[in-house]
């Protein structure tokens, strides 16, 4: 993995990842910017948000606009850099801690309002950044530091989750298998309005459950198969399955981006290079005397 | 100076607030100032509804207790308001609905109005509703008000409703008018001149800070509904399109502020508001737009707490709170506007001054200021200027070649790019970070960074409204106040000049940064000083005290949910007095 990180590339900064050896983020790091070269993006052109956990100290190793936030809260930022800026192509980046404990709300509006950007899970069943905690996406059972009985939670299922929510675009990643990934991800970022990446993430760290051997043991590439990603009920049946694990595109329907319906908003020119003058308000007045 | 106050009491859902507007504008057009104010309990259907108007040929700023007209809707509305009906004052009721006269036995020196609200309404043509309309029409007839600008303010206010709703509403006011013409001839003490005036508009300080945000150039709201803040989110959502904004009902505050700041760094101009609990949850994005440099404006409208309080009334009691809100430290500015003029200048300076400090902005209000309607000049964005502090053109991002987003700069400010100008690449990060952005956990660069944060305020103080005294100079007593609390004082103030007391106001329009010197000087030289807030804490006393180690003489305090009334403000003085000698 190392001879790949040296690689220079234009989404490329000096600073060093500071994830474990081996860790599932680097893969996805590198997918990442891959894709973006493909869709041949300019740095200038994207804007990436992140939350806070391993997955969101990306946020300093990839050279483009970047928005590190708070922990759960990426998306309603992201949101509105699209709304205000709908030329930028706008990626949200978060861990499962982040984006389906903190911020699911965030989660389930975003889906629902399908507004245009592509949303990177870093699913690892784990906290990572504290050290190990219980994670939404825990298996049942699953002991950690703050679970030492085992979980007795359902694990959250953010593809069926987003499928239930009106998603549009759905999908599931696995970080041991970077090509497939980034194929994965220049679908979602083309695909106008909401997209969620679900990766699966080993964290060789703090999950000894969900390795890499784990994961190979179960995943499957849906693009080997017949399936076909038109199908909102069928799509639910392979975010449901669990004894093996898709991966792939599991739903693509038509999409109609929440930007493209705001009342008022003039998307010829991003907002911040429109010259702002003080509004006239007399007329509004008018229905005050 | 003379005077006219009307109260309408009743359930709510019985049309109170309209009623009470549609006066508040009759008064208006007439030439008069007015000042309203609204009570009702946090149901929708049921529970006890006043609309308290209160006009007059001077400039007012409060509203006050006594009543001059009560219209009485209901007995409750006898039982609870007919104490503080003046002497030669007018109950209007419907006999078939309350027997106020019998109700109001004892109270010789008022006199009972009966007149068939719903009855007369039907008899002109129209529904049992337009009751109200008859009862404001009944009023004006009692004050020889004016017909034609009564049914101006009917026509305009019913212009949407088509034209056989507009007449059959004008036509139940005048059947009121001409009811009390004919069985009510002996004259009324009050009359409702028309005064030869420049034209005044009538708004609520919610709209006030919506108008301040339009003029001021907001480019994105969005909010989540919590009473009393409600009225500026469906302000902005009603004009704000039309005018290029981009407004947004969020899911919850968090969500709110967060776009906030996504808007603010994406370029534009963005505002929120909320009240207490609403922006409880926005604490720790507060901070976020703290140290990632974000200029955005946040409004909290107070009510009163803690938790869910007591929602529809009036509290002073998150200065504190506001003042300290978020974890660390970073650079904030607090503005309280104490009157609808102030909510508007206000909110624009606020977009302006979150764009030159880059960090973000917060406007404390309640929901006296924010809904009671104010008598007042149009606004007109004429003299709002636009700056927008160190952002960066596409010009001058072209000729960038090492971009660092937190330059450590002598003024604190560094140049502000944002998302798609070219060369100018950076991470507005909310961890500790470099110049760049990057995250930086080293000790110098976190010290350099929270010095630079720390020394923009200085660059704005020029720009901030300095405390305000009202009244003669070295007075022997002082008033100090800040916000609404403003209003019931000027108020007093009036009563006390006229009573011969030696009395004087300073307020703070900016509570951060604290003006420390100026408030020093002044208090140096000040006698006896009075603090008006309305909390039980006196946290602008405490403010004072740590900022200045001056301890204000009396503290009067009130925390019960509603306003400070300006009689009360003079009874309490007086008894301050009496207690001296
Ligand atoms: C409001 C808030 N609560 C808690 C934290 C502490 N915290 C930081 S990262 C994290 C969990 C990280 O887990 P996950 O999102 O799964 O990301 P990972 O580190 O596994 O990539 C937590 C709880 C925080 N920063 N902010
Ligand atoms: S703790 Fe886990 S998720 Fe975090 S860097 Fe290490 S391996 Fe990766």
């Amino acid at each position: 993995m190392a001879k790949a990180i040296e690689k220079k590339d234009k989404f490329h900064t000096d600073k060093s990842p500071t994830w474990c050896p081996g860790c599932g983020d680097f893969s996805i790091w590198m997918a990442l910017k891959e894709a973006l070269e493909k869709l041949q993006l300019e740095p200038e052109k994207v804007v990436i948000v992140y939350g806070i956990g391993c997955s969101g100290n990306m946020a300093n190793y990839v050279r483009t606009y970047g928005f590190h936030g708070l922990h759960g809260r990426a998306l309603p930022v992201g949101e509105a850099v699209k709304m205000i800026n709908p030329g930028m192509t706008v990626i949200v980046v978060g861990g499962d801690g982040d984006g389906l404990g903190e911020g699911i709300g965030h989660f389930l509006h975003s889906v629902r309002g399908n507004h245009d950007l592509t949303y990177i899970i870093h699913d690892n069943q784990v906290y990572g950044l504290t050290t190990g905690q219980t994670a939404p996406t825990s298996a049942k059972g699953f002991v950690t530091k703050s679970t030492p009985f085992g979980v007795l939670e359902e694990p959250v299922n953010a593809a069926a989750l987003a499928l239930a929510a009106g998603g549009h675009f759905v999908a599931r990643g696995f970080a041991g298998e970077q090509m497939h990934l980034v194929d994965t991800l220049v679908r979602a970022i083309q695909h106008p309005g909401f997209s969620l990446v679900d990766v699966l993430q080993p964290c060789v760290t703090f999950n000894d459950l969900n390795t890499y051997a784990w994961f190979f043991e179960r995943i499957y590439k849906l693009e080997e198969s017949e399936y076909a990603p038109n199908d909102r009920m069928q799509a639910m049946v392979k975010a449901m399955e669990s004894a093996t694990l898709p991966i792939g595109v599991m739903y693509e329907g038509e999409s109609t981006p929440y930007h493209l319906g705001v009342e008022g908003l003039d998307i010829s020119k991003p907002l911040a290079e429109q010259k702002l003058k003080p509004r006239n308000i007399s007329t509004i007045v008018e229905h005050y005397l | 100076m003379e005077e006219i106050t009307l109260k309408i009491g009743g359930i709510a859902g019985a049309g109170i607030k309209s009623t009470g507007e549609i006066f508040a504008k009759i008064c208006l057009r007439s030439g008069w100032h007015v000042f309203d104010y609204t009570e009702y309990p946090s149901l929708i259907r049921g529970g006890h509804n006043t609309y308290h108007v209160r006009a007059a040929t001077e400039p007012i700023w409060s509203t006050v207790q006594y009543i001059h007209i009560l219209i009485a809707l209901n007995e409750e509305a006898v039982r609870l308001h007919l104490e503080h009906v003046i002497e030669g004052g007018v109950v209007v009721y419907d006999p078939s609905v309350v027997d106020a006269e019998k109700l109001g036995r004892g109270r010789s020196d008022v006199r009972f109005c009966a007149v068939p609200f719903a009855e007369l309404a039907i008899s002109s043509g129209g529904i049992e509703k337009m009751g109200n309309m008859v009862s404001i029409g009944a009023v004006v007839g009692l004050l020889h008000g004016s017909l034609k600008i009564t049914k101006s303010v009917i026509a305009d206010i019913f212009a949407t409703k088509g034209e056989q709703i507009v007449s059959q509403n004008e036509v139940a006011a005048e059947a009121g008018y001409e009811y009390v013409q004919e069985h009510f001839s002996e004259p009324f003490a009050w009359t409702l001149h028309e005064l030869d005036a420049p034209e005044q508009m009538l708004v609520a300080g919610n709209e006030a800070l919506g108008f301040g945000a339009l003029a001021g150039g907001v480019q994105f709201y969005a909010g989540y509904p919590m009473t009393p803040s409600s009225s500026i989110l469906h302000f902005m959502a009603k004009y704000g399109p039309k005018q290029g904004v981009v407004v947004k009902h969020a899911s919850d505050e968090i969500g709110a502020v967060n776009m906030c700041i996504g808007a603010g760094f994406a370029g534009a101009r963005a505002m929120t508001a909320s009240s207490g609990g609403g922006f409880s949850l926005m604490v720790e994005s507060l901070g976020l737009a703290g140290i990632t440099e974000t200029p955005i404006v946040i409004t909290e409208v107070q009510r009163g707490g803690p938790a869910t309080g007591l929602p529809t009334w009036t509290e002073q009691a998150d200065l504190r709170f506001v003042a300290h809100a978020s974890q660390g430290e970073f650079p904030r500015v607090l503005l309280a506007p104490a009157s609808v003029e102030e909510c508007f200048t206000h909110a624009a300076l606020a977009l302006n001054l979150a764009e030159i400090a880059q960090t973000p902005v917060l406007i404390l209000s309640d929901k006296l200021l924010a809904e009671s309607q104010k008598s007042t000049e149009p606004f007109t964005s004429k003299h709002v200027a636009i700056d927008r502090g160190k952002l960066m053109t596409t010009r001058e991002a072209n000729r960038q070649k090492d971009y660092h987003r937190y330059e450590i700069t002598e003024d604190g400010i560094s140049p502000r790019a944002v998302p798609g100008l070219p060369n100018t690449l950076f991470l507005a990060n909310s961890d500790e970070h470099d110049t760049y952005g990057y995250s930086e956990e080293n000790a110098e660069n976190r010290t350099a960074m929270v010095d630079k944060r720390a020394r923009k305020l200085e660059q704005i103080k020029d720009l901030l409204p300095k405390p305000i005294i009202i009244g003669p100079k070295q007075a022997d007593y002082t008033f100090i106040t800040w916000g609404s609390t403003m209003g019931p004082v000027l108020d007093a103030m009036r009563i006390l000049e006229a009573e011969g007391h030696s009395v004087q106001m300073y307020r703070l329009p900016v509570i951060l940064p604290f003006p420390s010197e100026e408030v020093t000087q002044f208090l140096e030289t000040t006698t006896q000083t009075i603090l008006v807030e309305n909390n039980s804490e006196g946290q602008l006393g405490g403010l004072i005290r740590e900022k200045t180690g001056y301890e204000l003489d009396v503290h009067m305090l009130k925390y019960d949910g509603r306003p400070f009334f300006p009689e009360e403000i003079v009874q309490n003085f007086l008894a301050m007095i009496e207690e001296a000698h």
